[in-house]
């Protein structure tokens, strides 16, 4: 139970500096979803539920603020979390690479699933407008920024790793 | 099994979802005093003074980088500026003349004086925090007599519309959202179109302008009050590009409006109530 509070402790810490902070660090009008990252980071470490309900508790903080549709952000990021969840097994954290480089295929997935929503809400836009003006700039802006927010977060997540280690050490004193 | 191929995994995502669609379709059916429009009106007024702090303190940051990064931009737009002041002032001393002869006619046909709208100034102490909507967060609210869907004017025209407004802080949906859309005319043919934003492109579309229309680059682009969501002639920008597709019925024209919408600092807020919303309307 304590990942899913925690995670949703450091979602709201992640939440105040997109809403405050990230329209500042805009580059060329893109802004990184700082959230998105911290999702990712949380289903990476923890695995699906974990990484879902912290996607569903972001996205609706998310919308909250900013979203047209209170909903969508929902959906994209708990699927993401959960995603992120899957292949929590593949992704070795401490080596931030394959985090920047799965970070980057998480917010293709995010976008893509948003987008997707938005179509069936009737909102067209041409798809390579999309991928050229908004999908594609915010995934490598997210992937550049995922090691900044890994130092930041490691902290929390360094906790589940070191957990079975110190109970197996408890055990056999 | 692996244990991340789990039926309970799965559940947890279908019930999360489940609930997103729930929530989705609450917040499209309800009105603006449903739980989730409340809900987003506490969350905009609890956010706003952390955001109108961390904007006023990076606000010098981000002027002096604008500054170094555009200065050679600047020194050019300075003097065209320069010729442009000129050349208006001697537009504006002619203009004297036909605003005194007009001001005549209108008596002569007892014309009555279209109705002029009050107006609430207002900072703007957040900006939009994601990449898909388009919207500021401005200072002013329900106690300064701000009501949902009132126009909001910046740089001389027509920015947006307040989409949300709390006591204190309102939400101005703007002109570039990719959701927006504005029944417009083009001042000099009178042809009626629609303005679209086209999400991080500056310059707006305006479509539905016929294939036979003589469209061209600098004319005025004013709202067409079609509708009731605007009143008639508020400045919305001028042509800047026209194209035509060989298959399209009608032309592809860009818009330039009088102002970069990200970097809107002040605007005012007309107290005009259409009912009616840009989003809803198009």
């Amino acid at each position: 139970m304590w990942p899913i509070i925690q995670s949703c402790l450091v979602v709201l810490g992640a939440f105040i500096l997109q809403a405050v902070l990230v329209p500042h660090i805009a580059l060329g009008g893109t802004k990184p979803d700082v959230i998105l990252i911290v999702t990712a980071l949380y289903g990476f470490t923890y695995g699906p539920p974990v990484g879902a309900i912290a996607g569903f508790f972001g996205g609706l903080l998310g919308d909250l603020v900013g979203g047209t549709h209170v909903g969508l952000g929902l959906v994209s990021k708990s699927i993401v979390g959960f995603f992120a969840g899957l292949v929590q097994r593949t992704i070795f954290v401490e080596n931030i690479l394959l985090p920047m480089v799965a970070i980057f295929i998480a917010t293709w997935l995010n976008e893509f699933v948003y987008v997707g929503f938005m179509f069936l809400l009737g909102e067209i836009t041409p798809i390579k407008v999309l991928m050229l003006q908004v999908i594609l700039p915010t995934a490598i802006y997210n992937a550049l920024l995922t090691p900044l927010v890994y130092l930041i977060v490691r902290r929390f997540l360094v906790f589940k790793q070191e957990t079975p280690s110190i109970n197996v050490a408890r055990k056999y004193e | 099994m692996p244990e991340f191929f789990g039926r309970r995994n799965y559940l947890i995502l279908f019930g999360l979802i489940f609930i997103s669609m729930v929530i989705l379709t609450v917040h499209f059916r309800e009105g603006q005093d449903g739980p989730i429009h409340r809900a987003q009106r506490l969350v905009l007024a609890a956010t706003a003074p952390l955001q109108a702090a961390v904007t006023t303190a990076l606000t010098p940051v981000g002027d002096g980088w604008d500054y170094l990064a555009h200065f050679g931009e600047l020194k050019r737009e300075n003097k065209e500026l320069q010729k442009e002041v000129s050349a208006l002032k001697s537009e504006l001393f002619a203009r004297h003349g036909l605003e005194a002869e007009n001001d005549r006619l209108r008596k002569l046909i007892d014309f009555k004086q279209k109705q002029k709208y009050g107006t609430i100034a207002a900072n703007v102490i957040g900006m939009p925090e994601n990449n898909w909507w388009s919207s500021i967060i401005v200072d002013r609210g329900l106690s300064a007599g701000v009501k949902h869907n009132m126009p909001v004017i910046a740089g001389g025209g027509l920015v947006g519309q307040v989409s949300d407004a709390s006591s204190r802080v309102s939400k101005v949906v703007l002109l570039n959202d990719a959701q927006s859309g504005v029944s417009v005319q083009v001042q000099r043919t009178g042809e009626v179109g629609v303005i679209k934003g086209q999400l991080k492109d500056k310059r707006l579309v305006l479509q539905y302008i016929s294939r036979d229309s003589d469209i061209k680059n600098g004319d005025i682009i004013v709202t067409s009050g079609l509708g009731g969501i605007f009143p008639r002639d508020l400045y919305v920008g001028m042509v800047a590009k026209v194209r035509q597709s060989v298959y399209s019925l009608y032309k592809i024209v860009e818009v330039e409006p009088p102002i970069d919408f990200s970097h809107i600092e002040e605007v005012l807020i007309l107290q005009y109530d259409p009912g009616v919303s840009i989003t809803e309307g198009n």
